[in-house]
């Protein structure tokens, strides 16, 4: 059976009732960092942060979850967009952050856990490496990779 | 001169160079970067150019094609068409004028030292302009003989070359000691009479033959610097105002490019206006985190560390006013034959060429993105 992210999220009790149709999850200030390429494809999205900040305050919560229907038509892949300040000191933030939303999905959202993903970091204001950072290697190797200022879902 | 600009020239459709304290020319081989490189010099030095090939028997009787050819090399007459074209600040300069014989001058204000600097020894020693074939290129037998002259006229019989106290910033000694050498010394040595340059370690000279392949490429240049840097106290050489390095990278480990790196930044900080080509992430890495750093004011002390450099008080003062001065990019596009200024390397610029530093940080950014991707689906629970 086809993944859908949509009934992924929906399937998780905390989530569920903050999932939005296009990128409508993400507020203003955050959606000029997050286009797609064929918005008739997204398949909705979620703002993981505004749904756990009040039961989890302390911990680094990732910031959003966008599904997209692939052109072959098959299972929806979650583009986990996390939008963050880029500089060489922020990577171990992001780490964090990517460690925490790995373990908290495999605990509390396992359809989503099982689905095609990709991790991505933008930057929310000015980039402060260069592509060769070491610190972005480290965190390519945990799977999470660096966009820049825009990240286009395709 | 300020700017320069070139039209349907070799490959270069339309070339424009505005130029900076240090200016830095990437893109693809065969782009055209060396030939804008020689035409800086041709412009500058027209008179320098037309006195040494005369000197040592060159004649092309004021015609384009043949001057062309004994300037940039044989062959080289194709680069030059009836649509070419070729400006400076003050308009356009037509290449019968360049070829023209006018008033011959040993004044030189362009030094170049060329992509091919490792032809300029031959059995450890440098080779005189006359030893070179007819048909080579104007600035390799140039930059050979100016070599010579150096080492001739400026050194004892059984000198000590590197290191030389006096010749040089001790902070940059060091690292080239240290990346380069590797605690062997530069010397002038004797076989039957005949000089030679030798690496010394323990007492055993190393004849040119046998240096590793780097040490083969960085001597010329290390020699090419030393012309430029006649002692610690004189801080240019004569009435060169302009340093062309082609590819200052050439068979070195990125430490040695580093140093190497510095030594042109020295090289800026004494006043000199300095254009290098590159395929080199690390020269446009370091040209990007001078303009950080210029634009975060930060001290000389951030400009030390990222070159791992001592912190003395001379290194201190060069970093303090290479931070003051002005760095510009181009990138040669071979699809369209034109430059464009990337010198933001703002990886967040709207235009791909700037963001990804002219391909330069292209590889980097899809190794990340394959392995992030693996990594990712890798750790799906499915």
């Amino acid at each position: 059976m086809r993944q859908e992210f949509r009934a992924a999220a929906q399937a998780c009790s905390v989530l569920g009732a903050h999932v939005r149709h296009g990128l409508q999850a993400l507020p203003g200030v955050d959606r000029a960092h997050v286009r797609a390429k064929d918005t008739r494809r997204l398949a909705g999205s979620v703002a993981v942060e505004a749904a756990l900040a009040e039961t989890l305050p302390n911990s680094p919560l990732w910031d959003y979850g966008v599904g997209y229907r692939p052109s072959d038509n098959r299972n929806d892949v979650v583009h986990w967009v996390e939008v963050h300040p880029a500089t060489d000191g922020e990577v171990r933030s992001v780490e964090a952050k990517l460690e925490w939303l790995i373990e908290w999905m495999t605990e509390n959202a396992a359809e989503l856990a099982e689905m095609d993903r990709r991790f991505v970091w933008v930057s929310s204001g000015r980039t402060h490496f260069s592509p060769t950072s070491p610190g972005l290697k480290r965190l390519a190797q945990k799977g999470c990779r660096h966009v820049g200022k825009v990240y286009t879902i395709e | 001169m300020q700017t320069m600009r070139l039209r349907n020239i070799g490959p270069i459709r339309r070339a424009e160079l505005s130029f900076g304290d240090l200016t830095v020319l990437v893109g693809p081989q065969a782009t055209g970067k060396s030939i804008a490189l020689e035409f800086l010099k041709l412009l500058i030095d027209k008179g320098h150019v037309h006195q040494q090939l005369t000197r040592y028997g060159i004649d092309w009787s004021g015609k384009v094609d043949n001057f062309i050819d004994a300037y940039f090399g044989e062959g080289m007459h194709a680069i030059w068409s009836a649509t070419s074209e070729i400006a400076r600040d003050s308009g356009k300069v037509t290449m019968k004028q360049l070829a023209r014989r006018g008033r011959a001058t040993k004044t030189e204000n362009v030094f170049m030292i060329p992509a091919q600097r490792v032809l300029s020894l031959r059995n450890g020693w440098p080779r005189p302009f006359a030893d070179y074939a007819p048909g080579d290129p104007f600035a390799v037998r140039d930059f050979s003989e100016k070599l010579r002259i150096l080492v001739e006229q400026e050194f004892g019989a059984k000198e000590q070359l590197f290191p030389q106290k006096g010749r040089l910033k001790e902070g940059i000694r060091r690292l080239l000691v240290e990346h380069v050498f590797g605690g062997f010394s530069l010397k002038i040595d004797k076989v039957a009479s005949q000089k030679r340059l030798v690496l010394e370690h323990g007492g055993d000279p190393l004849p040119h033959m046998v240096w590793s392949a780097g040490q083969r490429e960085f001597v010329p240049l290390l020699l090419g610097l030393y012309w430029l840097m006649p002692s610690a106290r004189l801080s240019r050489r004569g009435d060169i105002q302009w340093v062309v390095l082609e590819e200052l990278e050439m068979g070195l480990h990125p430490r040695a490019i580093s140093a190497v790196l510095l030594m042109v930044l020295d090289l800026v900080w004494r006043g000199y206006k300095v254009c290098v080509s590159t395929h080199a992430t690390q020269v446009l890495e370091a040209v990007w985190a001078i303009r950080q750093l210029q634009e975060a004011g930060a001290g000389p002390r951030s400009l030390l560390r990222m070159f791992n450099a001592p912190e003395t008080q001379l290194m201190q003062g060069l970093a303090d006013g290479v931070l003051n001065k002005a760095f510009r990019v181009y990138y040669f596009d071979r699809e369209t034959g034109s430059t464009s200024d990337i010198s933001s390397l703002d990886p967040d610029a709207e235009s791909d060429l700037e963001a990804r530093w002219g391909g330069l940080g292209e590889f980097s950014e899809r190794a990340n993105q394959a392995v992030a991707d693996a990594v990712a689906a890798a750790g799906c629970s499915k």
